[in-house]
């Protein structure tokens, strides 16, 4: 087995099926869309790996999750199996994985869930709301999803009246005028909650035929149907570059360490501020739910420092087993990124507090950057 | 003040004035020591101040004397001998004093500075401007006199943690953290001047004998904590033939345990390191819980 050879098996499963994204789960293996993935991946001794260093992450996957692992004639590619489920794992860039399946829904989700929950060096892609919006255009619009709720971040016992103010917005709309019915929404109040969680685009050669329909959802997962891989193939490669240009230049800008320069000791980075658009309604629910090292956000904490609306965190990110510090306040959260930390973890924060408490918190970095690009409308 | 992080106030940096060096003795004659807080050095100007940055209400008047004399008697060589900072030009150089209170503080000490105008007082507030003295760097001195509006100071950004006086208790929950990833990562063990390094971003910047005492410190902190609240995760080897540090070894099993438990187990952690840092700061022993069988028994009275 080669690439050449994986892009058959896929092509061959794009001309047999036709199926309706909503119903995938109904479809037993083989039957339901290519189904392409994102993880971001470390070494496990906690560097970026190499191809080397994949091969022993791989390895270790069948003690601790019963993933068979097959290599095959290209060194940068291995499929692993688990039962009737089997993921190609195209490891070209060591740090950002990509997992193509033909296999029912239900299991490939189970299974990829337990690995990554699992491993503390693997994480999925948290995309921006921005970022999907970014990546959706030029190309034919098909339709959204939007999920918001504030509910997370509510303190147990929280006060009723916040249970009652606590906003929740959840909303599929899949068919044309999609474009125009989410401009319309982003200027209403409801943009306030208009977090996207999954577009839905097309992509055509109308001189050959060629088409793919892609359902691209916040933790870089693709559904696709159509009639050419190479379209697919060609849309996964651009948002698996654009995510890891995302979480470099996170690393690149973020990460602080005082480097001996010319005129002393020079600090590196600059702590992050995610900025609110209204304030917490519940600020010691957000601040326990973020350091509770529950799902979603993994993150480990203890609080070093804390007055009112003031709360200084020393934490551990639960995915990549690296260090950051947190401040929080109603309207902002500080990051700081400690020098080889991952970037990841920002990313996933950012994507949690759109889903939760306000979508419209985006990247703000000191000098122009990918993020902008995904900004511009 | 010397980074540019909006919405904090950057005007050191602007003037290119950079960290040179965090806590360095200087030895004035062989009795008297200074330690300002924090050199900061501008190679444009080829001038040093060093701050000496109070977080109290009072004034030291001892140590204000030792900075008088070292402005009478120290130059800017002695200074680079003594702290490895490089001026780009010794023999022209210029080295400065400035004190740096909160803006609280100021009417109690003010009085103090009246016939010292070498040594610029800061004042930090919601306005940060200079009250006293004058800074020799002309155009530096222009931006402390106008002032400039600064963020609640109690939000600074957290870039230098530790110092010597940092407390037993402060020191866990900084290191502790760091312990913790490595658990998670099932690293197999850690010198404490690794833990230190990776934990504390200035390292580099922290004199030798500052960190040696924080050395000293963080293997006492670690020897205990590993030996109480942490013992079923890490153990404490003292410095031998093979590791001249002390090293903390990896022995945790957490996260050999299913999702949940690890979560659970994790949770349990964080407590710990409360609890631990509390402790530490009470310079209490470690007492350890009592059994599950005698938590739980409380019993519903009969009738």
């Amino acid at each position: 087995m080669n690439r050449a050879e994986m892009a058959e098996v896929f092509d061959q499963h794009l001309h047999n099926v036709t199926v309706h994204f909503e119903r995938a789960e109904e479809y037993p293996a083989g039957q339901g869309p290519l189904k392409t993935y994102i993880i971001e991946a470390h070494d496990l001794n906690g560097e970026a790996p190499s191809h080397g260093g994949t091969k022993d992450v791989l390895g270790s996957l069948n003690e601790r999750f019963g993933f068979v692992v097959e290599l095959t004639d290209d060194p940068t590619l291995a499929i692993l199996v688990r039962e009737d489920v089997r993921y190609f794992v195209d490891y070209l860039n060591p740090r950002f994985w990509v997992l193509h399946t033909t296999a029912n829904i239900k299991p490939s989700e189970q299974y990829l869930d337990e690995l990554v929950r699992g491993s503390w060096n693997l994480d999925y892609a948290w995309l921006p709301s921005q970022v999907l919006q970014h990546l959706r255009r030029g190309r034919r619009f098909l339709g959204f999803n939007v999920d918001f709720d504030q509910g997370l971040f509510l303190s147990e016992g929280a006060a009723e009246s916040l249970q009652e103010q606590a906003d929740v917005f959840k909303q599929r709309y899949w068919g044309t005028r999609g474009e125009k019915l989410y401009e319309f929404l982003s200027k209403t109040p409801f943009r306030g909650v208009l977090c996207l969680s999954a577009v839905k685009y097309s992509i055509s050669d109308p001189a050959s035929g060629a088409y793919i329909q892609n359902e691209l959802n916040a933790q870089g997962r693709i559904k696709a149907t159509g009639n050419s891989i190479s379209l697919h193939l060609g849309a996964v490669n651009h948002l698996v570059n654009l995510y890891a240009q995302m979480i470099q230049t996170l690393e690149k800008e973020l990460s602080l360490a005082f480097v001996h320069g010319d005129g002393g000791e020079d600090l590196q980075g600059y702590p992050l501020t995610l900025r609110f658009s209204q304030p917490v309604p519940d600020f010691s629910g957000l601040v326990k739910e973020v350091l509770s090292c529950r799902d979603p956000v993994r993150l480990w904490g203890v609080v070093s420092h804390e007055q009112r609306d003031f709360v200084r965190a020393e934490v551990v990110d639960l995915h990549s087993a690296s260090r950051l510090r947190l401040d929080f306040t109603p309207t902002h959260v500080v990051v700081y990124l400690f020098r080889g930390s991952c970037g990841n973890s920002v990313a996933r924060l950012l994507r949690i507090i759109q889903e939760h408490l306000d979508p419209t918190t985006y990247f703000e970095l000191e000098r122009p950057s990918v993020f902008d690009q995904c900004k511009e409308a | 003040m010397c980074k540019k992080i909006p919405p904090w106030p950057s005007v050191l940096f602007e003037h290119g004035y950079r960290v040179a060096g965090i806590d360095h003795p200087i030895l004035l004659a062989p009795a008297s020591l200074i330690k300002p807080d924090v050199i900061t050095l501008s190679r444009k100007s080829n001038c040093a101040i060093l701050w000496e940055c109070k977080s109290g209400a009072n004034l030291e008047l001892d140590q204000l004397d030792r900075y008088r004399q070292f402005l009478d008697f120290v130059t800017a060589k002695d200074v680079q001998r003594v702290t490895g900072i490089q001026f780009p030009d010794p023999e022209t150089a210029h080295i400065q004093l400035a004190y740096c209170f909160l803006h609280e503080a100021i009417p109690r000490i003010l009085g103090f500075f009246e016939s010292e105008h070498r040594i610029p007082v800061v004042s930090l507030g919601q306005t940060t401007q200079a009250v006293a003295g004058e800074f020799q760097d002309v155009e530096l001195n222009q931006a402390f006199r106008i002032g400039f509006t600064t963020p609640p100071v109690d939000q600074v950004p957290w870039l230098v943690v530790a110092d010597a006086q940092t407390t037993d208790g402060d020191l866990a929950l900084y290191l502790l953290p760091s312990l913790v990833a490595l658990i998670v990562r099932q690293t197999e063990r850690v010198t404490v001047s690794d833990l230190l390094s990776h934990t504390f971003l200035d390292w580099q910047c922290i004199s030798l004998e500052t960190r040696g005492a924080l050395n000293d410190k963080a293997t006492r902190v670690l020897k205990d904590v590993c030996e109480a609240e942490f013992k079923e995760h890490v153990r404490y080897c003292k410095p031998g033939e093979r590791h001249h540090d002390a090293t903390i070894e990896i022995i945790s099993e957490l996260m050999a345990q299913d999702a949940s438990a690890q979560t659970r187990g994790l949770q349990k952690l964080a407590e710990q390191v409360k609890s631990a840092a509390q402790r530490l700061n009470e310079g209490r022993p470690y007492s350890p819980p009592p059994p599950a069988s005698e938590q739980s028994s409380f019993r519903f009275p009969l009738p």
